[in-house]
């Protein structure tokens, strides 16, 4: 098959100011006589290899920064996947956590026990109690093995429970946080800094308003963030 | 302006000296070596001849000789298999051109035998490798740099060659030409020194004649110059197909050679042997070295006609059949004989179809033939005229053999990629060619490249932690790791904008939940083409370099790494002394 520049350019990952010098040196291409340049393929396939040119037939993947697309809303993509729970009850964080993984809308292949276990260990590391009575429980390392998607359940709770926070303050709010990746992870939590810092957030919890509006509270949040 | 010194520095003024020396050491071993395998295989040789005389004895000799060439190499020695040039050009480029001490006399003595009895090969390749080993060896002793290992190396392969075909100027050029691919001052007069030395003592042990014994009338005229013409593309067709037969050939004995008794005990090379014996019944001249065929023909005494043509496709045959079997021994001699015959059937049709034009006689045609076979199997036209001219002191004819040659290599080009030294070297990828990019990325590694004062945080700690760090340091990438420094993941400050400028979260966040666990890790040996790649394949601008345990040394930047090659590449291709 024959390629033009442009196409060629994009094959080999470099811009087409550069294949046309390759071809103008004559490394590469064959010149039509109007002056454009062509390409086989099967030749520049087989060029490509012998100069260990790695070729593009797919954008790199992998590590990349986190970055979020201004048009997607991953905090209510993660509530959708999880739930607004109200009078969840417990006295400790240790019998608030296992009611909330009791509770959570998680899958049957989701082994309970174990993510229990693990957030356990996660507050025995330190304490996940922010400020003003709003705890963020979540395990140490993001696993795919408990949730395929973000996942975000807030749990407004019976009675306040001391979660050993920094500023002393019992807690009576908690949201789970699960992920798959730590890159999904760092996603929801940077929309989640933003959210915990509009006083209606905490104030909406504190005042145990109802899942309708919480939810709706939430989108008009994360819409916000973009703007 | 800038000055520019006139005179080198003391260092630099001592080197050549000190290199002639040695390649003066060098060229006498190297003679040594060539001579005592020469004198070996025609001593062996002669005193089989009776043998041969048998029927059975043509048909199993150079089967016992192609098992006991395999089992001196690989079981005595221990060593690879093949004909030995291609592990001479790994030594150049890949080993810094470090040989062992024992193959000095490993292919000698496997290629002595495999030869003597019948092998249809030749003992140049062998002479190279061990001749390269006694360079390397020597140079090692002496404890030089690594380039100069690699010029005595040469020097050792210019000396055998020299010697054993007592032209020095063919052995110069093959040095350089194929071994070191480099045409450098610096190189050619320590090669030259070594090709000199050698080629007189050869000529004391052995004899002051050529190689060749050159009786017919070489002279040519205009005509002859179109004949040549043609004759050149006949050669390279015929090195084409010699070159790809012995691949093929090499590739099916491969894929044959699965246990112990295949490939140590030489039962492949073994029963190659037996083929080689069958042949050798039709036509004896097959058989061993064949270099009666060639001087037969340089003195016209050869019956040109339908019986030369039978015996060029069973030579042809044999040589594939003995290299392709893998049993010790070149592809000089074999080359030269086909040219030989080439030539001199070619020369034989002329007369007999146009007696009148007043072309050269065969024997002319034969030893440009020589030349292009030579070019063309191993595409180096200068090593084919040379080895041609200097043999037969035929200097008159030095047109048509540059003609024939350079019109072999450019057939020989057109359908090969590599030569018959190159191809081995190139399909495992490791044909490096002095100062090429791929040569120089393969030598930096990860471990002199990394950043090894990267800021590192210990698994478990919080983003409050890190932000604690920040102040300290200009990086934007740190390292997670356990106890024993293992590391665990990476973490990468533009990532975490969103989270770290927030007190609270940033508290509750530990550095294993938003570090990025599974990040490429380059081995420090890992060579700077194998980061590369990793760079490419992850798409990442920095990673971490570690330890064979897995614990964390250094960060690697792709920035880094363009600015230490470009360095490197300064270096590497500048003149070596000032």
């Amino acid at each position: 098959m024959s390629l033009d520049l442009t196409t060629a350019a994009k094959m080999l990952g470099v811009s087409s100011v550069t294949v046309r010098r390759w071809a103008r040196q004559g490394r590469l291409g064959l010149m039509r006589p109007s002056g454009e340049f062509h390409f086989e393929e099967k030749e520049l396939l087989q060029w490509a290899r012998n100069q260990g040119l790695r070729l593009r037939t797919s954008a790199p993947s992998g590590h990349r920064p986190a970055e979020i697309d201004v048009n997607s809303f991953p905090l209510c993509a993660a509530l959708k996947h999880g739930a607004i729970l109200h009078q969840v009850p417990g006295v400790s964080p240790g019998e608030v956590l296992s009611n909330l993984v009791e509770l959570a809308p998680l899958t049957e292949s989701c082994d309970r026990l174990a993510l229990l276990a693990e957030l356990q260990a996660r507050e025995a590391l330190a304490s996940t109690a922010l400020t003003d009575g709003i705890a963020l429980p979540h395990p140490r390392t993001p696993s795919a093995a408990y949730v395929a998607e973000p996942m975000l359940v807030i749990a407004m709770l019976e009675q306040v429970v001391d979660w050993h926070a920094l500023d002393g303050k019992p807690v009576h709010s908690v949201i789970l946080l699960l992920n798959p990746t730590s890159r999904e992870h760092l996603q929801v939590l940077s929309r989640l800094a933003f959210i915990l810092r509009a006083p209606a957030f905490p104030r909406a919890l504190l005042e145990q308003v109802d899942a309708e509006i919480l939810s709706r509270l939430v989108n008009r949040l994360e819409g916000k963030t973009v703007e | 302006m800038k000055r520019e010194a006139l005179f080198r520095t003391r260092g630099a003024r001592r080197e050549p000296w000190q290199l002639a020396a040695a390649a003066v050491a060098v060229g006498v071993a190297s003679a040594g070596v060539a001579v005592a395998l020469r004198s070996g295989v025609h001593g062996l040789f002669g005193a089989l001849e009776p043998l041969r005389q048998e029927w059975w004895g043509m048909l199993l000799l150079p089967a016992a000789g192609a098992m006991l060439g395999v089992f001196i190499i690989r079981v005595l020695f221990r060593e690879p298999g093949g004909h030995g040039v291609p592990a001479v050009l790994e030594a150049v480029t890949r080993k810094a051109g470090h040989m062992r001490r024992r193959s000095i006399v490993s292919r000698l003595l496997g290629s002595l035998v495999n030869v003597a009895l019948g092998g249809s090969a030749g003992l140049e390749g062998p002479i190279v490798y061990s001749a390269a080993a006694v360079g390397s060896t020597l140079a090692s002793s002496m404890r030089v740099a690594e380039r100069q290992r690699v010029l005595l190396l040469a020097c050792g392969v210019a000396g055998g060659i020299g010697a054993i075909f007592n032209a020095p100027l063919t052995g110069m050029i093959f040095a350089m030409e194929v071994v070191l691919a480099e045409w450098t001052l610096g190189a050619l007069l320590p090669i030259a020194v070594s090709a000199t030395v050698a080629t007189e003592i050869g000529r004391y042990a052995m004899s002051s004649e050529g190689a060749f014994r050159v009786d017919a009338v070489m002279e040519w005229g205009g005509i002859d110059l179109a004949a040549s013409a043609v004759l050149g593309a006949c050669a390279g067709l015929l090195s084409v197909a010699l070159v790809v037969m012995i691949f093929a050939a090499e590739r099916f004995t491969r894929r044959l050679k699965v246990g112990f008794l295949t490939s140590k005990l030489g039962v492949v090379a073994g029963l190659g042997g037996l083929c080689v014996g069958l042949l050798g019944l039709i036509e004896p001249g097959a058989i061993g070295e064949g270099y009666e065929a060639v001087s037969a023909a340089l003195s016209g005494e050869m019956v040109a006609g339908g019986a030369l043509l039978l015996f060029l496709l069973i030579k042809l045959l044999a040589t594939t059949i003995t290299l392709g079997s893998n049993s010790p021994g070149g592809i000089f001699a074999p080359s030269l004989v086909l040219g030989a015959l080439l030539g001199y059937g070619f020369g034989g049709l002329l007369h007999w179809i146009m007696p009148e034009m007043g072309f050269a006689t065969p024997a002319f045609f034969a030893l440009a033939a020589m030349a292009g076979l030579i070019s063309g199997s191993m595409q180096a036209p200068f090593t084919g005229i040379m080895l041609a001219l200097e043999t037969t002191n035929g200097w008159t004819g030095t047109l048509p053999l540059i003609l024939v040659s350079v019109l072999s290599v450019l057939v020989s080009r057109t359908f090969l990629r590599h030569s018959f030294y190159t191809w081995e070297l190139a399909e495992r990828g490791e044909l490096m060619r002095p100062g090429s990019d791929s040569r120089i990325l393969s030598e930096m590694h990860a471990g002199e490249m990394m950043d090894a004062e990267s800021v590192t945080i210990q698994s478990g700690q919080s983003l409050d932690d890190l932000a604690r760090l920040l102040p300290t340091t200009v990086r934007n990438h740190f390292a997670v790791i356990d106890a024993q420094q293992k590391l665990l993941g990476m973490l990468d400050l533009t990532a975490l904008r969103g989270v770290i400028f927030d007190e609270p979260l940033r508290r509750v966040t530990p550095v294993d939940t938003v570090m990025d666990a599974q990040v490429a890790a380059i081995p420090e040996s890992q060579d700077l083409l194998g980061a590369m790649e990793v760079f490419e394949a992850s798409g990442a601008w920095v990673l971490p370099v570690v330890d064979a345990d897995g614990r964390f040394l250094g960060t690697l930047s792709k920035s880094t790494l363009f600015d230490r090659y470009r360095t490197e590449l300064i270096v590497q291709t500048a003149d070596h002394r000032v």
